[in-house]
């Protein structure tokens, strides 16, 4: 691997774990959403999604 | 591989790298009348294949970086270099016996003798093999030479080198402070740094600051702390100068990373999800629809 690959490589690892994080919320929020759509209830849907109660207060609005 | 041999993979392939893409700046440097000697508009090619068949039990063990070209003289004549270099070697009684041990095999394969040129990176000044001499019942059978330099013996010369735009000017300064700062990390620190900021103060290429910085970075290792604030430093610094060799590498890394991420993460928090929904009885077609999940997925979580 050469210098530049390798300072690429660490920034991409840093990237991906931020990406993780930044993804998995955003998709928490998306299926939060349609489980309101369906009806369920707002203790449901935080058991299931496990977001807040701000990030629902967010998304109701 | 472990942290430490990691390291060393690096440093060797710091020197490995650094030759490859400056060998005439390498010769010109540590064995300039030889340099003078060949005809550089010719070219040279590196024989790297035919080093790689070639090992004695004697090297077994040890950490050297080798390179084998194939120059050619202003007169016209093909002659073959070893550049042989001993990494954080120590002086060594078979040292001589191993580069004609080298030789011979080389001569066994190629028919023809070589020049050994090495480098040495010990801290002990008074240490300076030239050949290997060999009598049986007192009659002279051998006489082997080759030529060594050593980084160390530079350090009076240290002021000087830090006006030369020679790569391996920086490549000795850099082994120069490694030696100096053996137990002081904040001075090394200080020192990789000063080295570095040297790269941008001379102007010197994006290609080259970046082949010379891997130099600096791997000879002067840093504990965890200081290497972070060293990288601080370095952005810093592009910012100063309006250049962003390493960072924009970064910033690319990071884009791509966080993309790659997006994606991963999406993906897992629906299977994770989607198995409290399973969990908790919900409706197979609504888990599909919420999660987006396909009936593979599911039946790889029901599992």
């Amino acid at each position: 691997m050469t210098f530049a690959q390798q300072l690429k490589q660490e920034a991409l690892q840093q990237g991906l774990q931020q990406g993780l994080e930044q993804g998995q919320h955003k998709e928490d929020l998306i299926i939060a959403k349609r489980m309101l759509a369906r009806g369920y209830g707002r203790e449901e849907i935080k058991e299931i999604t496990k977001l807040s109660d701000q990030d629902l207060l967010d998304i109701e609005n | 591989m472990s942290k430490k041999k990691q390291i060393r993979a690096n440093h060797d392939s710091a020197w490995k790298d650094i030759l490859d893409s400056y060998f005439k700046e390498f010769m010109e440097f540590f064995y300039s009348e030889i340099a003078e000697k060949i005809d550089w508009a010719a070219g040279y090619e590196t024989l790297d294949k035919e080093l790689q068949t070639i090992s004695t039990d004697a090297m077994a063990g040890k950490r050297f970086v080798d390179k084998l070209f194939k120059v050619k003289t202003l007169e016209g004549q093909e002659e073959v270099i070893l550049i042989h270099i001993e990494i954080q070697g120590k002086k060594e009684d078979k040292f001589p016996l191993r580069l004609f041990q080298y030789y011979y095999r080389l001569f066994e394969k190629r028919g023809e003798s070589i020049l050994t040129l090495a480098i040495l990176t010990d801290e002990n000044s008074s240490w300076h093999p030239k050949s290997y001499q060999k009598q049986v019942l007192g009659f002279p059978v051998l006489n082997f030479n080759f030529q060594t330099n050593k980084l160390l013996d530079y350090k009076e010369a240290q002021k000087n080198l830090e006006d030369k735009n020679n790569p391996f000017a920086t490549v000795v300064l850099a082994h120069l402070a490694f030696i100096d700062t053996k137990n002081d990390p904040e001075n090394r620190f200080w020192m990789k740094f000063k080295l570095t900021r040297r790269l941008y103060d001379k102007g010197y290429s994006k290609d080259y600051v970046l082949n010379l910085f891997k130099v600096i970075d791997w000879v002067l290792v840093l504990p965890r702390e200081l290497a972070l604030e060293y990288k601080n430093k370095i952005h810093e610094l592009e910012e100063e100068k309006r250049v962003s060799y390493i960072t924009s590498i970064e910033q690319l890394g990071r884009e791509e990373g966080l993309q790659q991420g997006l994606q991963q993460g999406r993906k897992e928090e629906d299977l994770v999800i989607a198995k409290r929904m399973l969990g908790m009885g919900a409706d197979r077609d609504f888990i599909k629809k919420a999660t987006q999940l396909s009936d593979q997925d599911l039946l790889s979580l029901e599992d």
